[in-house]
């Protein structure tokens, strides 16, 4: 018989330490339990994820039924272009965004994020060099995607790192959206040459910075905190 | 080939008011089911078990089913198959797949002197559930050569299922006009770490039952309502602690029905009351508390009332546009309901079965009798109570890794006087 010196309980014989406060058990003359004299079963049964796994080949499936109908239509009947691969990409984007996160135990965010990145860098891809003539739009969008992955990668990181008030992770996505807007920008007036785009990027980016320091500022301020909520209560 | 003649073939049951919700709930994670379980004083025989499990099974044909999808409902449908017992494992109650174990909706366990069964609350509520383990328990107990006859818990397996056990009593019983106005808010929810997908940690407490009930009859209450508060009290300064923006703790009780309306179904018939205090009124003394749950629960818990609740129930079930849609659009309904507001509006759950009532006989043979809720969504803790040879035996499903919600309830008990033994699967 032990008895938890912190709780006061009574602890079961074979318990190492106490399940509530995880005090060790300090007696001397404990003897080796077996498995069964222990009051719960060391035997864990985790059923496995067939179901989800099961609907996720299923969908797939049914993804490449018309994908293959498609190609050999674009092949041997209907040869204008290679009208099909619209057919693929799309097929792709939303199998990678929708059905091939059920194909995973555990969900690995890193990992899925850079395949969705990729994901929609081909379906963008095949969508302008089939339709052809667009290259400059698509170095700007393919310039998009890599500032929004990277950045959202980056706060992927941050959040990781340890629990983060959301306060600061508005004022954080505020910030690099303010960054992404006026990078994104630049980089489409120079692909396309045309300057409105940059103007457009400054000015987003700037009311995105403006918010961010509004909601700094209110977050701070217990005083407009006040006012926020005299005024705007629902 | 010549069909096989089976009085019982066609035999199929539509899903009692309560049960109709549950599969709509059930995710590849979660499913609402409970353990029921026995310790006895002698090492269980596994051939022996399943042997009386097959010799109980017709007396319980209610259970001795599978679910099956209907255009509009789920319907229970008689199953061919054969339960079989299994050993018990460290995570009971995880989610339940209608295609495994032979498609029946319970499962059998048994570990050193326990034998436990994980029910799906689609087939029953807890008292079906402590039923059909006592009936198993005694004929386990019979095999091995014991004396035990029937009574109380235990049904006598010769006995024919009778309509008044099968019934829908919620159908039965819902006649009230009244109207009820269902009004409550999104309440305060102790926070932890998550344990791993479709494992709990389980925390049994037993305490001697006179000395509990001697502390509640001195304070006027009975013992649900004495562990309803120290609840309360245990959640309410666990949430002072947080010093976060002060939520209302409600904790939820559901109440079995059978006495109050004189039923004798096997299958669901409980209804769920709730007892609640709002913090931000200011502190509550443990003996505020109990006043509060007393009159709170005792004002509730009455055939005029309860009968309104069953009635609203049964409204959502009756309404003509509901029955009319498909089955699939019905669970896709339940599906996003629940996961919108599962459990935001109780803070826990107290499930007291009252003490089991067995044969002196088969007392003997039994050291207690543990009854564990399901884990909850949100509900850090929920505790399921059941009392047998003078054990009172308070068992806390925790979805969470931290213990300090047992840890406080547990000590108080220790603070009062009264002694507690803590059997627990946490490592």
């Amino acid at each position: 018989m032990s008895y938890c010196v912190n709780c006061g309980v009574e602890l079961d014989s074979s318990a190492k330490k106490c399940a509530l406060c995880s005090t060790p058990v300090i007696n001397p003359n404990i003897k080796d339990f077996s498995s069964e004299d222990k009051p719960f079963s060391e035997e864990l049964q985790i059923p496995k994820g067939i179901k989800k796994r099961f609907i996720a080949f299923v969908i797939s499936v049914t993804m490449l039924v018309p994908n293959i109908v498609m190609f050999f239509l674009n092949v041997f009947f209907i040869r204008q272009g290679f009208w099909s691969l619209y057919v693929f990409a799309a097929s792709l984007l939303i199998w990678t965004l929708f059905v091939f996160p059920l194909f995973t135990e555990k969900i690995k965010p890193f990992l899925l994020w850079g395949f969705d990145t990729f994901a929609v860098s081909i379906f963008f891809t095949i969508i302008f060099k089939v339709h052809g003539g667009y290259d400059a739009v698509l170095n700007s969008v393919l310039c998009t995607i890599a500032l929004v992955s990277v950045s959202v990668l980056l706060i992927m990181l941050w959040l990781k790192s340890r629990k983060r008030h959301w306060t600061s992770v508005v004022v954080i996505t505020l910030l690099l959206s303010s960054v992404i807007s006026v990078l994104s920008g630049i980089a489409t007036a120079s692909f396309v040459k045309n300057y409105n785009f940059f103007v457009v990027g400054i000015v987003i980016g700037i009311c995105a910075f403006v918010l961010m320091l509004f909601f700094v500022y209110c977050n701070r301020s217990k005083h407009i905190r006040a006012w926020l909520n005299k005024a705007f209560y629902i | 080939m010549k069909k096989k003649i089976n009085s019982k073939k066609g035999f199929w049951l539509k899903l009692d008011n309560a049960a109709k919700i549950f599969p709509g709930q059930n995710t590849s994670t979660w499913s609402n089911s409970f353990r029921v379980c026995y310790e006895l004083k002698e090492k269980i025989d596994p051939r022996i078990l399943q042997q009386a499990l097959i010799d109980i099974m017709p007396r319980f044909s209610c259970y001795d089913v599978r679910i099956r999808y209907g255009f509009f409902w789920f319907y229970l449908e008689k199953n061919e198959d054969i339960p079989e017992i299994q050993p018990d494992i460290k995570n009971p109650c995880h989610a339940i797949r209608f295609n495994e174990n032979n498609k029946f909706l319970f499962k059998v366990y048994y570990h050193g002197n326990r034998i436990a069964v994980d029910v799906y609350h689609v087939l029953t509520d807890g008292h079906g559930g402590a039923l059909f383990l006592s009936t198993l328990v005694a004929r386990y107990l019979k095999l091995l050569g014991k004396d035990i006859p029937a009574g109380g818990f235990v049904l006598d397996i010769n006995d024919e299922n009778t309509p008044e056990e099968l019934e829908d009593s919620f159908v039965k019983n819902a006649t009230s006009k009244a109207k009820f106005k269902r009004a409550d808010k999104f309440v305060y929810h102790a926070k932890g770490t998550k344990m791993p997908l479709h494992t709990v940690n389980i925390t049994s407490g037993i305490i001697p039952f006179d000395k509990l009930h001697a502390l509640s009859k001195e304070k006027g209450v009975t013992v649900t309502e004495f562990l309803a508060a120290v609840m309360l009290d245990v959640l309410c300064k666990k949430q002072r602690r947080e010093k976060k923006k002060m939520k209302e703790v409600s904790i939820q009780i559901p109440i079995d029905l059978r006495r109050t309306f004189d039923s004798r179904t096997l299958r669901n018939f409980t209804i769920c009351l709730r007892v609640k205090v709002d913090p931000n009124k200011g502190e509550y003394t443990f003996d505020e508390l109990l006043e509060q749950v007393k009159y709170q629960l005792r004002l509730e818990k009455n055939e005029k009332e309860v009968n309104m609740m069953i009635t609203a129930n049964m409204g959502l079930e009756r309404n003509i546009l509901v029955r009319a849609l498909p089955l699939f659009i019905k669970n896709i309904g339940v599906g996003i309901s629940f996961a919108i507001t599962a459990e935001q509006t109780t803070s826990s759950l107290i499930t007291n079965l009252g003490a089991v009532d067995i044969p002196p006989e088969m007392r003997e043979h039994i050291d207690k009798f543990i009854f564990m809720p399901a884990p909850g969504k949100l509900n850090a803790a929920r505790l399921g109570v059941a009392t047998v040879n003078n054990k009172l035996c308070i068992t806390f499903a925790n979805i969470y890794k931290e213990s300090d919600v047992e840890r406080d309830f547990f000590t108080a008990f220790i603070k009062m006087g009264i002694p507690v033994k803590i059997e627990s699967n946490r490592e």
